[in-house]
């Protein structure tokens, strides 16, 4: 209880940082883009940006029906590196398609039997393609106008799953094994100087049959709260130009899963986050992007993973 | 100022409409579909106090562990088959699969293999390489097939693979 006020306090303060160090100009640009999971949001002014970014998870935790941590065998670390491109099709809309490296640890083998030959696997994980229409755009003469983006995306299950692994550690799991389907809409308030955002995404996974079963996940909604301000580090000698600064809470719940068109009772999942940013100017087309994600951060985790998340990302636009 | 009326009602149309999206959909996926029949089965009808009657009631299916159930470990069980009424043994073949049906994944390729080295004319059997990813609770689905080599009955025997 009192590591959970710890950490809830932590995210306010957090949070209220950025009212204190924003620096109380506005700045017109994309929406937090943490609605989804595309890694890169395109500003009004670019037309093709390049990204990529390595993300750190050095613990996993899975987690029961009851929301206990379970004792696993599978990888302990993650890390991941992902490299996407982003291109508008028009003032209002980009589109967006990714591809991630998966590379699994086990760091903890105190296991007799059934030791795997390797501790490390890398494999190709689930592309992405997604994109963004902006519906309403933001009105500098209208600053409680929200910007109004719809979302939508599609992860073909292209990485080896779980169903076909073939390491009794799981290490060689890159990929979710099913289809899936998303479509959602996301909020900002960009006209203010502390920008609040507001997403709700809706995944649907495609029935797959996998063990003779045909398995299809709950559908996932993923509601994400942000705020972002800026903030001037010229003033502390690092950039000239303005330093973005984000962070925000997500709740995760997905319904329950289907097995051969039968409700798998206790299997639906819940968890919520909480993640800081900081996105860096550098350079005439260049940023940088440090992120710190929890997962589990607070309430319940139920059915899936708690994991800390530390990703460094880099961006260049070319047109 | 005739303005401002039309801008915060426009805002709190867009503000509200995740939480309304979010409202209405939620109820939907939670609520649909129906408890599963899973054919767990500890049907007073059983003769062998402790033994799981398959599916369709032709046999009863005891399983012990020899080592385990543990995570990261190779498992190993004795299952016992029992056959009633006109069924027999030995059967043709086994196939035990381990699925951790909460979580929706079983342990990929790394399946378990049955192995006739006990006394299968008594019909038990020697199960090994059950490997359980996580502790939590798992089924181990049991599928028996008789001379045509089709599976003619089968048995789910949950497993609570202790965390500690």
């Amino acid at each position: 209880m009192t590591l959970l006020r710890i950490k809830c306090a932590a995210a306010l303060i957090s949070m209220s940082a950025i009212f204190f160090i924003s620096n109380g100009k506005s700045y017109a640009c994309a929406s937090c883009g943490s609605g989804g999971d595309e890694p890169l949001v395109l500003f009004p002014a670019e037309a093709l940006k390049i990204h990529g970014n390595i993300s750190v998870t050095p613990q996993l935790a899975s987690t029961g029906p009851d929301g206990s941590t379970l004792r696993s065998a599978g990888p302990d670390r993650r890390i991941t590196s992902t490299f996407a491109a982003g291109l508008a099709m028009s003032p209002r809309g980009f589109l967006t398609i990714s591809q991630s490296l998966v590379t699994n640890s086990r760091i903890a083998s105190s296991e007799t039997a059934a030791a795997p030959a390797k501790q490390t696997e890398s494999g190709l994980g689930d592309p992405l393609v997604s994109g963004r229409y902006t519906l309403v755009m933001p009105n500098l003469s209208r600053p409680l106008m929200p910007q109004v983006q719809v979302l939508a995306g599609y992860r073909p299950a292209m990485g080896r799953s779980i169903h076909d692994s073939s390491d009794a550690h799981l290490l060689d799991v890159f990929g979710s094994g099913f289809d899936e389907i998303r479509i959602g809409t996301d909020l900002w308030l960009g006209m203010l100087a502390v920008k609040p955002g507001l997403a709700v995404a809706v995944t649907e996974s495609v029935a797959t049959r996998h063990n003779n079963r045909l398995l299809k996940p709950g559908t996932l909604v993923r509601t994400t709260g942000s705020l972002s301000g800026a903030v001037s580090a010229g003033d502390f000698g690092i950039v000239a130009q303005p330093v973005k600064l984000s962070a925000g809470v997500t709740a995760d719940r997905r319904a329950q899963a289907t097995a051969d068109h039968e409700t798998v009772q206790d299997s639906e999942q819940s968890v919520n986050g909480v993640f800081l940013s900081a996105d860096f100017p550098a350079f005439e087309s260049d940023s940088i992007k440090l992120t710190l994600a929890r997962q589990g951060a607070f309430g319940i985790v139920k059915n899936s993973v708690a994991s800390t998340n530390w990703t460094m990302a880099w961006a260049r636009v070319l047109r | 100022m005739a303005v401002m009326p039309g801008i915060k009602a426009s805002s709190c149309f867009f503000l509200l409409l995740p939480l309304f999206i979010t409202a209405l959909i939620t109820p939907l996926i939670t609520s649909c579909g129906k408890p599963s029949a899973a054919g767990r089965n500890s049907s007073d009808a059983i003769e062998h106090p402790g033994a799981w009657l398959t599916t369709n009631g032709s046999y009863e299916v005891d399983l012990s562990w020899e080592s385990g159930p543990q995570t990261g470990m190779n498992n190993v069980a004795r299952l016992t088959v029992i056959p009633r009424g006109d069924a027999t043994v030995p059967l043709q073949k086994i196939t035990v699969t381990p699925w951790m049906t909460v979580h929706g994944h079983g342990s990929g390729n790394v399946q378990p293999v049955v192995e006739s080295v006990l006394d299968p004319a008594a019909g038990i059997y020697r199960v090994s390489n059950i490997f359980f990813v996580m502790s939590g609770p798992w089924d181990l689905k049991i599928e028996l097939s008789n001379g045509s080599g089709s599976v003619s009955d089968s048995v789910t025997v949950p497993v609570e693979v202790p965390g500690a």
